[in-house]
C-alpha cells in the first residue's frame, strides 16, 4: 500500500479510536498510547511505526476535541480544561450544554486552521526562538509563577466584621493557592526524582500525579454534591458570531501555541496567560478560546516532534512516540500537517454527533452514577499502570486536588506539580531539596 | 457531607453554587455546614498524609538495578540504578553538561549530566575515569534508537577507582593489559594536541613505545603541565584500545608525573651528535641532501660536511610549514627537536613548523625531460616543453609534457590552479616553462609547480 493511503488509514483508524476513548470520562488518551509502549516490540513486528505516528495523530487530534464532551456534561477536567469547567456547567445548567460543546469544538476547529496555516512558518520561527529561549527558561517559569499567584484574587465576599477577620478573609484563599502550589510541587518533585510506582511503567510516572489532582476531585464532588443535570436542548445552531470566534481563536491559539512549544508549561497555563493578554470576556468567546487552546496545545505540540530540523519533544504523545519512533522528514512534516487537518475535520463532525447522545444520556443516568463510573475507571487505568504505589500517589494528589477546589483557589496551582520540580532543576537546586528530603 | 440536592443551591437566589459558602451570584450567606469543613479538614489531611507517606516510601524504597540489555521503552524516566566500568573517558560540553559511557557486561549506555550536576561534580571531584566501576541513579531517557542515563542527584554517583595491576615499560604493554589500570613510564615523544583540546603522545623507551592520550576533561580538572617531546613522564591510565591500536589513558591529574624536564643543548655539528643526546634537544644545520616523503612525514637527510643526519618533520608541520615546496635537495636548512632512536638510527623529530627553518633555498637546475630520474625525488627542476595532453581529474590538473628528450607529468592541485591565471590556455601544442619539484606519485614521476608564478607559457 503507497505510503500516504497508509497513512490516511491509519489516522483515520486513530481518529476513530480517540473518538470513543475520549468519551470515556476522566480517561486520557495519553493512559491508552501507554499501552502502545508496552507492546512496541510487538506492534513493530506487524506494523511499520511510522504508521503508528500517524495512528497517534488522529488519537491526539481526537481526544483535543471530543474529551471536551465529558468536561462539559460531566465537570470532569485534565490539565487544559481546568479553565472550562465554570462557564460549561453555567450552559450546562441552563440546558445549553450541547451549545457549550460545539463552542468548544469551534475554538478547536480554529485551532486546526491555525496549526495548518502556520506550520510553514513554524519551521522557521521555532528553531531559532528555542536556541534563543534555551538561556532564559528559568526567569520565564518564575515570572509565570508569580504572575500566576500574583493575579489569584480573593474569592470570599463576605465582610467579616473583625479587621483580623477581614485580614485573613482576604488572605485565605491566595494563602491556600501557595500551600496548594507548595504541596503539589513536592508531590511532583518526588514523583520526578524518586518515583514510588513501578520503575517499569516509568513512562506513566505522572498518570496518578494528574488524575488525582484533576480528575478526582471533581469526580468525588460530583458524587457528593448530587448535582441534577436538567434535560438538555439540542440546539441547531449556535449562538456566536465570527467577531467572537475570532475573539476567542486567537486567543486560544497564542495560549495553545506557547504552551505546546514552552517546556512544562501546559494548556492551562497557556489559556490563563493568553487569556490575560488579550482581556478575554464574555462566556462565548472564552469557551472558544478553551477549545483553540486546547487542540492548538495537544496537537501543536505533537506536531513539533515533526519538525525535522528541531525535533522538539513536548507533551505526553511525543514523549512516548520517541520511544519507539522519531519523524525524519520534510514529508512526513507535512503529511502530518494535512493528516491533522483530516482529522480535525472528523473529529469535528464526530463531535456533534457525540455531542447530541452525551445530551440525551446525561439528563436520563445519574450524574452521581456517571461520576462514580468514571471514578472507577480511573482508579482501574491508576492500578493497572502504576500499582498500590500509583493508587497512593493518586490519592494524595487527590487531597490536595480537593483543596484546590474546597478552599477556591485556581485550580492552576496545582500545576506546581510540573513547574516547581522544572524552576528546581532549572536553578540547580534539586539537589540540595532532595538531600533535605532524604531522597 | 452535602445533604441533598438543596444544599448546592443558593437559597437565596436559588442557582447552583456547589459547595461555596457565599453564593458568587447575589452574595447571600449559606449557612456553614460542618459537613463542608469536615471535608476540608479530610482534604487536608489525605494531601499531608498522603505526602508524608509518599515521601517515607521514596526514602525507603530501593531503586531498582537495571541492566542495559533490560531496558523497555516503558521504563522512560524510570529512576535507576546501573553499575559498570567507564569505557569511555567523560566529555564536557559547551552547555555544561558532561557524560560518559558505561559498559555492564550486558551493553553500553551513556551517563549524563546536565549543567548543575556536572558542575557540581566537577567540584566535588567526583569525576569518574576510563577503567573506573561506577554505581550510578538516575533517569533513563529511551529515544527511539538511542538511550541514556541522566544524573539527577551527583551524590548518587559512586566510583571505585581499580588497583594498578603493575608498573611497566611501554613495550611491555600488550593486549594482555587490556581493560587494565597500569603504570607506564618513558620519554614523551610526537606530542600534539587534538582539535577537541585533549594530548597525544607516545611514551617510549629504547624498547618499544606505548600512545597516550590525555582527555580534555584533565584540563579542566586542573592538569596544567606543558609536555613537550623529549619530557620524562610516569603515567597511570586505563588500557584500551583505540582504532585498532593499544593506549593508555591517565584519569586524573595526579596520574600523570612529569619525572624530568627535557635537556636542551643547542647548536651542535652534526659529528657531535651520538646516542647520549638521545632525549635532548638539540640543534643542527646543513644541506639537504635527500627528501623522502611518506604518508606520516617527510624525511630530510641534513649534511653539514662533519656528517649526515636524519630530520623526521612530522606531515602535520610539513603541510604547514610555508616553503614546503623549498624543501629540497641543495637548499640549506636548519632543524631542532628532539634526538631520538629509529631504526637504530638517531634521527631530529621536528615537532613545531618555526623549528624547521630555511636558511638559503634551493638551486634551481634547467634540465632535459630525459636526464630526470627517480634517484632526484624531491630536488627542484626547470623544463621548457610542450603540453601533450591536458587531463582534468577532481583534485587537479595533469599536463603531460614532452620537450623532445621524454615525456613527464605536471601536476597542478587544484588550489594552486586557481591562482593561475592563464590556466584556461593550456592546451595541447602550447609551450610551457615550469618550475616543479620532483614527485614520485605511483611510480610515476611528477613535476608540481610551486607557485602560480612557477608556470608561464613561451609560445
Amino acid at each position: 500500500m503507497p505510503d500516504f493511503m497508509a497513512y490516511v488509514l491509519f489516522t483515520l483508524l486513530g481518529t476513530l479510536i480517540g473518538s470513543i476513548l475520549s468519551l470515556i470520562p476522566s480517561l486520557h488518551v495519553y493512559n491508552v498510547l501507554g499501552i502502545l509502549v508496552m507492546f512496541s516490540e510487538t506492534i513493530a513486528v506487524h506494523v511499520s511505526l511510522d504508521r503508528i505516528a500517524f495512528m497517534l495523530i488522529g488519537m491526539v487530534v481526537a481526544y483535543g476535541f471530543l474529551n471536551t464532551l465529558s468536561t462539559v456534561y460531566i465537570g470532569a477536567p485534565d490539565d487544559s480544561t481546568i479553565f472550562v469547567v465554570f462557564p460549561s456547567q453555567k450552559y450546562l445548567l441552563v440546558r445549553r450544554g450541547h451549545e457549550a460543546a460545539l463552542l468548544v469544538g469551534i475554538g478547536g476547529l480554529a485551532g486546526i486552521a491555525f496549526l495548518v496555516a502556520f506550520s510553514p512558518l513554524a519551521v522557521r520561527i521555532f528553531p531559532p526562538l528555542r536556541q534563543l529561549l534555551s538561556e532564559h527558561l528559568l526567569w520565564i517559569l518564575v515570572a509565570i509563577t508569580i504572575y500566576m499567584f500574583m493575579t489569584e484574587f480573593p474569592r470570599e465576599t463576605d465582610r467579616p466584621r473583625t479587621r483580623k477577620g477581614r485580614l485573613w478573609e482576604a488572605w485565605r484563599s491566595l494563602i491556600m493557592g501557595w500551600i496548594v502550589f507548595g504541596l503539589s510541587g513536592l508531590l511532583g518533585f518526588i514523583t520526578f526524582n524518586k518515583p514510588i510506582t513501578p520503575f517499569q511503567n516509568a513512562f506513566q510516572n505522572l498518570l496518578p500525579v494528574f488524575i488525582g489532582l484533576f480528575a478526582i476531585p471533581w469526580m468525588l464532588l460530583n458524587i457528593i454534591s448530587r448535582v441534577k443535570v436538567p434535560e438538555q436542548y439540542v440546539a441547531e445552531s449556535v449562538d456566536v458570531d465570527p467577531v467572537e470566534i475570532f475573539r476567542g481563536a486567537s486567543a486560544g491559539c497564542l495560549g495553545g501555541i506557547f504552551a505546546a512549544f514552552f517546556p512544562m508549561v501546559t494548556g492551562g497555563i497557556g489559556a490563563f496567560l493568553a487569556g490575560h493578554a488579550t482581556a478575554q470576556r464574555g462566556d462565548r468567546p472564552f469557551l472558544i478560546s478553551q477549545g483553540a487552546n486546547r487542540v492548538v496545545y495537544y496537537v501543536g505540540s505533537f506536531l513539533l516532534l515533526f519538525v525535522p530540523t528541531l525535533h522538539l519533544t513536548r507533551g505526553g504523545a511525543a514523549w512516548i512516540l520517541t520511544t519507539m519512533y522519531q519523524p525524519k522528514t520534510w514529508q512526513e512534516y507535512y503529511t502530518a500537517v494535512a493528516m491533522i487537518a483530516l482529522s480535525g475535520g472528523i473529529s469535528f463532525i464526530i463531535l456533534v454527533y457525540a455531542s447530541k447522545l452525551y445530551a440525551r444520556l446525561v439528563s436520563r443516568v445519574s450524574y452521581r452514577k456517571l461520576s462514580a463510573l468514571g471514578l472507577a475507571a480511573v482508579i482501574v487505568i491508576v492500578l493497572i499502570f502504576t500499582g498500590p504505589a500509583g493508587l497512593l500517589v493518586a490519592m494524595t494528589a487527590a487531597g490536595i486536588g480537593l483543596m484546590a477546589n474546597l478552599f477556591h483557589t485556581r485550580r492552576m496551582n496545582l500545576l506546581g506539580c510540573l513547574l516547581l520540580p522544572m524552576i528546581l532543576d532549572l536553578s540547580g537546586y534539586t539537589g540540595t531539596l532532595a538531600n533535605l528530603l532524604g531522597l | 457531607m452535602y445533604a441533598g440536592d438543596s444544599e448546592a443551591i443558593c437559597p437565596s437566589c436559588g442557582r447552583y453554587i456547589g459547595p461555596r459558602d457565599v453564593c458568587p451570584y447575589c452574595g447571600a450567606r449559606v449557612k456553614r455546614r460542618l459537613s463542608v469543613r469536615l471535608l476540608k479538614i479530610a482534604a487536608v489531611i489525605l494531601a499531608v498524609v498522603g505526602l508524608l507517606t509518599v515521601r517515607f516510601v521514596a526514602v525507603y524504597i530501593q531503586t531498582p538495578v537495571v541492566k542495559v540489555s533490560e531496558i523497555k521503552p516503558s521504563m522512560n524516566y524510570a529512576h535507576i540504578k546501573m553499575t559498570g566500568i567507564v569505557t569511555r573517558y567523560p566529555s564536557l560540553y559547551s552547555d555544561g553538561s558532561l557524560s560518559f559511557w558505561i559498559d555492564d557486561g550486558t551493553g553500553e549506555i551513556m551517563v549524563k549530566a546536565y549543567r548543575f550536576e556536572a558542575q557540581e561534580l566537577l567540584q566535588s571531584g567526583s569525576i569518574p575515569a576510563m577503567g573506573d566501576r561506577v554505581e550510578v541513579e538516575g533517569s533513563i531517557r529511551i529515544r527511539e534508537d538511542f538511550q541514556y542515563l541522566v544524573i539527577d542527584l551527583p551524590s548518587k554517583l559512586v566510583i571505585v577507582k581499580p588497583n594498578i595491576s603493575g608498573s611497566y615499560s611501554p613495550a611491555e604493554i600488550g593486549l594482555e593489559h587490556l581493560g587494565l589500570k597500569v603504570e607506564v613510564v618513558g620519554t614523551a615523544s610526537g606530542v600534539r594536541e587534538t582539535s577537541s583540546g585533549g594530548i597525544i603522545l607516545y611514551l617510549e623507551d629504547v624498547g618499544g613505545s606505548i600512545q597516550v592520550y590525555i582527555p580534555p576533561i584533565l584540563r579542566v580538572l586542573g592538569f596544567n603541565e606543558t609536555i613537550m617531546d623529549g619530557v620524562r613522564l610516569k603515567v597511570v591510565g586505563y588500557v584500551s584500545l583505540y582504532q585498532g591500536e593499544l593506549e593508555v589513558v591517565p584519569g586524573m591529574p595526579q596520574e600523570i608525573e612529569v619525572l624530568s624536564q627535557v635537556f636542551e643543548y643547542g647548536r651542535v655539528s652534526i659529528a657531535m651528535v651520538n646516542e647520549s643526546l638521545v632525549g635532548s634537544i638539540i640543534e643542527v644545520e646543513g644541506e639537504i641532501v635527500e627528501v623522502r616523503t611518506y604518508s606520516s612525514g617527510t624525511l630530510v637527510k641534513l649534511d653539514d660536511g662533519t656528517g649526515t643526519l636524519d630530520v623526521w618533520i612530522p606531515v602535520e608541520i610539513y603541510s604547514e610549514h610555508p616553503k614546503v615546496a623549498m624543501i629540497a635537495p641543495t637548499a640549506k636548512a636548519r632543524a631542532k627537536g628532539l634526538l631520538a632512536v629509529y631504526k637504530d638510527k638517531l634521527e631530529i623529530k621536528v615537532s613545531r613548523v618555526e623549528d624547521f627553518q630555511l636558511l638559503e633555498e634551493p638551486a634551481i637546475e634547467i634540465t632535459s625531460i630525459a636526464s630526470i630520474t627517480e634517484s632526484d625525488e624531491g630536488r627542484l627542476f626547470m623544463i621548457q616543453a610542450e603540453i601533450t595532453d591536458v587531463v582534468q581529474l577532481s583534485a587537479g590538473l595533469k599536463l603531460l609534457v614532452s620537450d623532445g628528450t621524454g615525456t613527464i607529468a605536471v601536476w597542478i592541485w587544484n588550489d594552486l590552479l586557481e591562482q593561475i591565471t592563464i590556466a584556461d590556455q593550456f592546451k595541447p601544442g602550447v609551450r610551457i616553462r615550469v618550475i616543479g619539484q620532483l614527485v614520485i606519485y605511483k611510480g610515476t614521476l611528477e613535476l608540481q609547480p610551486l607557485s602560480p608564478e612557477s608556470i608561464e607559457i613561451i609560445g
